[in-house]
Order: C-alpha cells, then structure tokens, then sequence
C-alpha cells in the first residue's frame, strides 16, 4: 500500500514537473499586439513588407527602419484582419528604427482601442540574459495576411553583445548592444517583429537583414528595448534606449538626431566586367553590350546579347535596378546571376572582385 | 562478538546502500522539470521511433544490381506495412516509381510498392512487404492536425540528407510557426500547410511531424530555400495529417487523386480604404453543382466544411484539404439572409494541373526513362491508365463487394424483380410499385431487353432503359426523381452482375465519402456534421450512365464506436447520374430485414438536387 501511495506521489510529481505548454497561448496573446506592414515598391530589390509592434491603444507601432517606408501607399493589417493606412512619424536612423502611426481613414471615427505593449513598462523592466529562450513573431517571408496569425520561432539568445554588420557594402548604422539569436529569425519581412519571452513580456524588435562584418554570414539578432545609442542633439550627445525613443517619438517629443540618414548614394564597390547597351531609357533593359577581357563576367562566360534576368534572386528589371543590386556587395562576394541567352535561361556564378584602378 | 559485529556492520552497510539508491531518485523527478521533460521526450522518441521509414529509390541504369538515387523518408500507420510519404518523393518526373528499399529502425531492409497517391497535396502511399507472410510492423499513431496551435512543440523524424545509413531516423525538435497556412511555390501550391522552425532538410520529406504526445500530425514536404540558398531558413513546411486522412482511402485504393475546385471563384472585396473583408462569389461555372445549389454572382461565402472564410487563403485553405466529389457543407449570404447547402466538389480541370506540374528544373531534355520494378513489391504492382497502382485497387473493390455479398448473394437472381408498398411525396402519397423484367425486344424478337415500370398512385411510367436515343428527359423520369428509374435498373444490374455488369472495365474502388443522411421527417440537420457518415465507394458504369453504391463501415465511423449503424458491407446509399449536367438521383436505404437470408431495405428515400424525391415504404420485396 505504501509503495502504491510513493509511485502515486511519483506520477504526480512527474505530471507536474513537466513543461506544460505555454508557448501556443503566449504566442498568440502576443500576435495581438503585432501588425503586418505594407509598401509600395519591391523595385529596388528589396521587400516591400515587414512587421510592426503596437505600442499605443491609439496605434502608434514601433519598427526597424526598412527602405519601403519611404514610399507612398503604406497599408498595416491588424491582427483581426482589418486593413489600415499609416504614416510614418520619426525614422531614427541612430536605432535604425521608426515609429509609425496609424491613420484612421474615416475622419470622424472613433479612437481606436488596440491591444498594445507598455513599451516604457516593457524597457524599465526588461530582463534578458545570455541562455534564455525566447520566442520570435514576425510576418517573415510575408506568409501571413489579414487575420492570419505571424510566424512563431523558438530561439535561444547566444550571446549579448555589439552589432558590427553591413547590408552590401554599407555598413550598419546602428552598433549598440543586441541579442544574437541561434535560430534564423532574420528573414525578408521579419523586421520589425517581436521578441518576448515564455511570459510574453517584450525584450526587443526583430532587426533588418545584415552579414557579420567579420565572418560574411547573415547574422540573426534582435535589439532589446534597453539597447542604447548616442543621439547628437544640437551639438550635444544624449544617450537614450530603444524604449526611451519610442516612448518620446510616440508622444511627438522625440528630436531627430543631426547625423545625416545613411543613404546608399555612392556608387558600387564591386566589379563584374559587364558593360550594359547604353541607358537612353529610364528603364533600359540590362542587355549586355560588351564584357571586359579577363574580369569575372567573361571568366564566368558571360556575352554581349545576354539578358540579366535575376541577380542573386531578385528580378533585374533595369540597367539601374542591377546597379542598385550590385552596390549591395563587396568584393569577394559570390553572386548568382540568371540570363536570357536566345530562348534558354542559364544561371551562372560571378566572383565579384575589386575595382579594377584605372 | 566478532560475528555479531560483522552482521552489524552488513545490516548498516545495506542501509547505508538502500538509502544511496533511493535518495538521488528523489530530486531528480521533483526538483528539476527540465531534466523530467528531457527524459520525457527521450522516452516519446523510443517509443515512436520504430514506425519512422527511410525510403530509398533505386537506379538501374548505370548498375544492373541497383544504385541509391536519392530518397525520402516515412511513416507506417497500419500494421500490415502502408505508409506514408511525400508525392515529390514516389514521382520520378512525371511518371510513379513503382518502387523502393526500404529500411526500417530495427536495421532491416524491406521491398515496398507504390500504392495510391494524392499529388495535389503531396501525399503518397507506400506498402512494405513483410519477410514472412503475416509478419506485422510497428506503427505510429494518427493525431488531430486541426488541434495544432502555433507554439506547439513538435518534433521530426526521417531520413535527413539520406544519413540514416543504419536506418535509425534523425530527430528535430520545435515550433509550430503558423497554421493553415496557404504556400505557392510557383510550380506547386499548397493550401492548409502547417509552418514550423523545426529544422527538416531534404531526406526529410514524407516523414512524420509528431506532437508531443508522439502522434503523427503532419508530413515533412518543404521549406523556403529563400534568396540564401540554404536548406534550413527558420521556415519549413508540413501538409496537414487531417489532409491526407480524407485521401486515405482512395490512396489505399491505388487511385490516383485529384483535389478538387468548388466550381466558383471568389475574391475578398473590401475597398482600399475599407477595414471589412467579405469573401464574394465572382462567377459561377456552368454545370457546377454550387451553380445548381443556386448560388450566384455577389453572394458572400462564410463558412465552408466548419470553417470561417476570412481571406482568400483561408478559402483556399477550406478547399484544398479535400478530394473531388465529396459533399461538403456551405454557408453563406445573400442580402440579409444567410443560407446553408451541401455542394459537391468539381474535379480541377486537366489543362491547370497540367501546367503546375512543370518540374522546378527547367528542362530537362525529355521525360527521364521509365523506372523499373524491383524487388518482392513488383508482384503488387499492376499499371493501368488513371490509376496508381490497379492492383490494390482491384483488391479493395473485391475484398468490398465479398463483404457485402455476405449480407445477400443476388447473383442468381437475374429474373423479374418487383417492389411494392406504400409511398410520400410532398403531403400525398399512396401505393407504389416498382418492377424490372426482361421483355422481348420490338427491334430484335429474338432477344430480350429491360423494362422498367414505375406505378405511383393512378400514374405509371415505362422505361426501356437500353433503347437508343432516349432524351434526358425521358432517362430522368418520373419527373423530379433524376431518374429513379434508371437507378432502379442499375441497382438490379449491380446488384446482380456485380464489377462484370459495368462495360470497359469501369466496376472500381472510388475511395471513402461522406454521405449525409437526413432527418426521416424531411426537414433539413441543424448541422450537416452531424448526419455524416463515411462510407466506401463503388463506381460502376453502364450504358453510359455513371453510379456510385456507397457502403457502410464502422471503422470509417468512431462516432458510431458503440452502436454501429449497419453491418460492415452494407449498401445503404446510392447515387445514378442520367445526364452530367443534372443531379443525379439519389437512393438511401434503411430498415433492413432479413428476407430469405438476404438483408433487404424497407424504406428507401429518393433524392434529387437538396430536395427529398419521395419515401418508400416497401411492403414486399419479390427478387427472382
């Protein structure tokens, strides 16, 4: 009888000792208070959706500072399925992020009343540690729309430290502390998304995609709300937190930083020895015209009259469009382009490499 | 003293050692959860791994002995060897690899055949032969894909990057990331897909997506390789078991399935600024059944087979879990009012599944040669056209129609057969009666030919249902019925002549069906869940008239667990279709007694489009 009790108090022991599931209904508490986000454009090779944390019952949402927010037509779809316009409010180029605004369309309708996260709560409060796991929810690979619930990953913060990434040959402007993550959350259309731990608090905003300055590889990180950067403010140098900013942009009382906004004005860095047909047109179609002896386009075996169709994946609708793609990478980068040559389409591997000194 | 003092010290020592074993036990179950959770989980893959197959495809053109050419992976849910697997993994451009090695976790190898497969949702079905005839495999259980929430652990299992050279399956562990989620990659979509970060990487595919109570949920089929290039990219894709439970049965019939349309397109109407979505019929296609329900241009779709339709993914998420011809349930709306009905799937038409099927490769240079059969699983293979495999097919019907001849042996009875009773039809009704014999035939006096004579009450109709020329309308008489005579006909004919009475072959094993049974008092279910039964299906064909005989089994019913409906093999519905563009007539039968050591119907209810026909109260049955 005895023995009987033990195993019984055993059982019991283990039944309770089990990781219960809390995941499912932390997750989907917290895909309330996220948005999918959507822009015009997709022509610059770059997507036109992302992610978005409501941070006000009025909806104000916090996001990384993706190039379609520049554009016209923003659209936001709420998690209940209902589809609005907003407009962006401060882009932070110092925290590579933004803080947008929800525009009601009818002007008369009544305030709105959205679930949303304490974000000065959230950062006050914010604990998170090297080893932790944590959940990430974002609308990635734009598999979500309308009501439809965001992707949700398990991840485990590997580390706590500095960013030092580049997009192409650019160099990140944000280099405050982020969490690195082991499981690739980083994907087209995740930034902006959410990090919360197994109690759903927020920890952090999902980043923009980037390569390790050092190891060339795509790095999967988040930026906590207590990451701090350095704003120069007339002259003087403030430090603030994520959480800080968005707290302050969202009230209107955030002052932009005096650092010029990186642009990707410069010119590409890397050389393929392709010489297009000259651009008469806005849109000239990238017809090879001419390949220079010995570069890497002609031992890839490129020739005049090839159409470049995509370049590394993304569709090359331009002259232009390819020179934009190209200014996104460096020397030693090995891309795949795709080409019309007569009715077949070919895919063929160019090594990019330094510009040549003329 | 030297002895006591040894005893002592024995009794201390075993004291000291029980309480050494027993101590450390303690904390570990109590106090660390992550440690019990582990051992959980260690424990759950023991126990479900034995089920999980490596699938290895053979090449015969470079080594007459056989190279590996690349593989899948697995699952075993039934012990006589059917397993799952992906579509991609059975498909060798274009045409069905009859079939495989297959190596289990146990270390051993066995033959396996193709046996059906469902290519729209990637599913295929794969039978291992035993060693020793009556030799069983372990097997994994089927679970509840609908019950999947995003956050859910899951776990994977299979052949990743075909490792598994001893055949012990490698496991993931993860995430579900979303549900329902509808995936097009261009050259093959997916609807109801499940996401999840759990990594899978090709070897993976067809292998089993488990929850954490080790039941199968879904199947590996594919992830987003993405601009990276890389296999795992946080994002990977399963097809939902509760999906390939509705093929079940026409895989396990060597059929080769198709997934079906609704037969209407819909688009989700919400102005640009406007923040409410409505799902709207766009344009109805003719001949469509959603066309005869009289669904029009403009109504609004709100539910479809129990679930809300909120985008058009979700719509095509409803729909593309499901094979043609099924009935289903559909709610919608028109102006104020909202409307229930059942509507009947169309087949997606050839030229669309043609052109999505184009490899991802670009060409190739001509179909690839034809792959061989090997091993034991080449006897149960048996090609015909529109078909997977026509042996399983073939077996299925047989092992249906000698079940069903054990509740009445009809084949002797090719003489006249008459029906009488009583008969309700919308508030009137009176005798009937319903006769089929063999007349001589004004065109050939030598010969004889069928005649159909229906009395219902002061009006009688005829039918010589063989006689050339006949017009829709005269085959679907009596008015209103859809032809309850040619259904009469072709149920004596069946029921007789059995698969030998369809022309060209036709006589074969459709798959499993919902069939919905109505309420006796003619009023419409509250809900058409409620009233369904699933049943196997036997489609004949003769004189150009298609049927379907619908037949009852239990397994196919655990909502009838304690008390099933009928005997395993009992003909309880049918379905003749006189015309392609008009519904067919529809038999139900009921109270069944046993006449003469035949189970014989009692009531039989004629239907036809979402209208009850007439009931049929049968008195006396004479068959000779």
């Amino acid at each position: 009888m005895r023995l009987m009790i033990a195993i019984m108090c055993l059982g019991l022991v283990a039944s309770s000792g089990r990781a219960t599931d809390p995941y499912s209904k932390t997750a989907s508490a917290a895909n309330e208070k996220l948005v999918k986000l959507f822009g015009a454009g997709g022509f610059r090779g770059a997507e036109s959706f992302g992610t978005g944390i409501i941070i006000s019952p009025e909806g104000h949402i916090l996001t990384a500072a993706t190039p379609f927010l520049d554009g016209r037509e923003l659209r936001l779809h709420l998690p209940d399925g209902r589809k609005m316009p907003f407009k962006v409010k401060v882009i932070e180029p110092e925290f590579d992020a933004a803080i947008l605004e929800i525009v009601q369309p009818k002007k008369d309708a009544l305030p709105l009343d959205l679930p949303y996260f304490d974000i000065k709560e959230a950062g006050a409060k914010l604990n998170v540690q090297t080893g932790d796991w944590v959940m990430a929810l974002s609308n990635m690979y734009n598999v979500a729309t309308r009501d439809e619930m965001l992707s949700v990953q398990r991840a485990m913060v590997t580390a706590i430290g500095k960013l030092s990434a580049r997009r192409g040959a650019f160099e990140v402007p944000f280099h405050g502390d982020v969490l690195y993550l082991d499981t690739i959350t980083n994907n087209p259309g995740a930034a902006g998304g959410a990090i919360i731990n197994r109690k759903g608090e927020l920890l952090g905003l999902i980043g923009k995609e980037f390569r390790n300055t050092q190891t060339d590889t795509w790095v999967n990180y988040a930026m906590p709300l207590n990451t701090k950067a350095e704003i120069n403010i007339k002259g003087e140098k403030k430090t603030f937190t994520l959480a800080e900013f968005a707290d302050l942009a969202m009230q209107g009382k955030w002052i932009k930083s005096e650092r010029p906004e990186v642009r990707e004005t410069k010119g590409p860095t890397a050389y393929t020895g392709i010489i297009f047909v000259p651009r008469v047109v806005e849109r000239t179609p990238p017809y090879i015209e001419q390949i220079d002896s010995n570069s890497p386009a002609a031992k890839a075996g490129l020739k005049p009259d090839d159409l470049v169709i995509y370049f590394d994946g993304e569709p090359v609708y331009s002259t232009d469009t390819f020179r934009d793609l190209l200014k996104r990478y460096s020397p030693g980068d090995k891309v795949q382009i795709e080409i019309r040559r007569g009715d077949k389409l070919t895919a063929i591997s160019l090594d990019l490499q330094p510009l040549p000194k003329r | 003293m030297k002895k006591r003092l040894l005893m002592v010290g024995l009794l201390s020592l075993g004291l000291a050692a029980g309480f050494l074993a027993v101590t450390p036990a303690k904390p570990v179950a109590a106090a660390d959860p992550a440690k019990e959770a582990e051992l959980d989980r260690v424990n759950l893959i023991k126990k479900i791994r034995p089920a999980v197959v490596a699938v290895y495809i053979k090449d015969f053109s470079r080594d007459p002995r056989g190279s590996i050419a690349g593989g899948g992976s697995g699952v075993i849910i039934d012990k006589e060897g059917y397993c799952l697997t992906n579509f991609h993994v059975v498909d060798h451009g274009g045409q069905i690899t009859p079939t495989f090695a297959c190596g289990m976790p146990n270390g051993e190898l066995y033959d396996a055949v193709t046996v059906g497969v469902d290519r729209g949702g990637d599913t295929a079905m794969i039978k291992l032969i035993p060693k020793k005839e009556g030799d069983t495999f372990p097997v994994a259980e089927l679970g509840d894909s609908d019950t999947l929430k995003p956050g859910d652990w899951t776990m994977i299992m299979g052949n990743a990057q075909l490792l598994s050279t001893d055949f012990t399956p490698s496991v993931s562990f993860g995430l579900v990331s979303g549900v329902n989620r509808y995936v097009d990659f261009g050259f093959a979509e997916h609807t109801d897909a499940i996401q999840y970060d759990t990594t899978a990487n090709q070897g993976n595919s067809g292998g089993p997506i488990f929850n954490m109570k080790g039941q199968v949920v879904g199947l590996v089929f594919g992830g987003a390789p993405g601009k990276r290039g890389a296999f795992n990219t946080g994002i990977g894709y399963g097809l939902p078991i509760n999906m390939a439970k509705n093929f079940l049965g026409h895989m396990r019939g060597g059929l080769f399935s198709d997934h079906a349309t609704l037969g209407a397109t819909v688009s989700s109407q919400a102005s640009e600024e406007s923040d409410v979505v409505k799902m709207t019929v766009n344009q109805v296609l003719e001949d469509s059944d959603v066309g005869r329900r009289g669904i029009i241009e403009g109504d609004e779709l709100l539910n479809f087979a129990g679930r809300p339709l909120t985008s058009v993914n979700q719509f095509k998420s409803a729909l593309g879990i499901f094979p043609k011809e099924w009935r289903l349930p559909l709610t919608y709306r028109r102006g104020n009012e909202k409307k229930d009905t059942l509507v009947r799937l169309m087949s997606l038409t050839p030229a669309v599944v043609k052109k999505k099927d184009a490899p991802p490769g670009g060409p190739g240079g001509g179909a690839p040669p034809k792959p061989r059969a090997f091993g034991a699983g080449a006897k149960f293979w048996e090609e015909k056209k529109g078909f997977t495999n026509y042996y399983f097919n073939r077996q299925v019907r047989d092992a249906l129609l000698a079940d069903a001849k054990k509740l009445g042996d009809y084949s002797p009875l090719t003489g006249e057969w008459v029906w009488t009773g009583t008969y309700d039809r919308d508030m009137r009704g009176g005798d009937f009666l319903v006769k089929i014999e063999d007349v001589k035939d004004p065109a050939n006096p030598k010969d004889t030919t069928p005649e159909v004579t229906l009395a219902l009450g002061a009006a009688t109709y005829k039918l010589n249902p063989l006689k050339q020329g006949l017009t829709v309308v005269e085959l679907s008489e009596p008015p209103f019925s859809g032809g309850l005579m040619m259904a009469a006909y072709q149920y004596r004919r069946f029921l007789t002549l059995g698969a030998k009475g369809s022309e060209r072959e036709a006589c074969h094993f459709a798959g499993v069906e919902p069939v919905y049974l109505m309420p006796a008092d003619g009023s419409k279910p509250k809900k058409y869940e409620d009233v369904r039964v699933f049943a196997e299906v036997i489609r004949t064909e003769h004189a150009d008239v298609p049927a379907k005989w619908y037949y009852y089994k239990a397994a196919l019913n655990p909502q009838h667990k304690d008390k099933p409906l009928y005997p395993d093999g009992t003909l309880f519905a049918a379905e003749v279709t006189v015309s392609r563009d008009q519904d067919p007539c529809e038999l139900y039968f009921s109270d069944f007694k046993n006449v003469g050591g035949r189970e014989l119907p009692h009531r039989i209810e004629v239907r036809n489009g979402d209208k009850r026909y007439a009931m049929f109260n049968v008195k006396v049955t004479t068959l000779k």
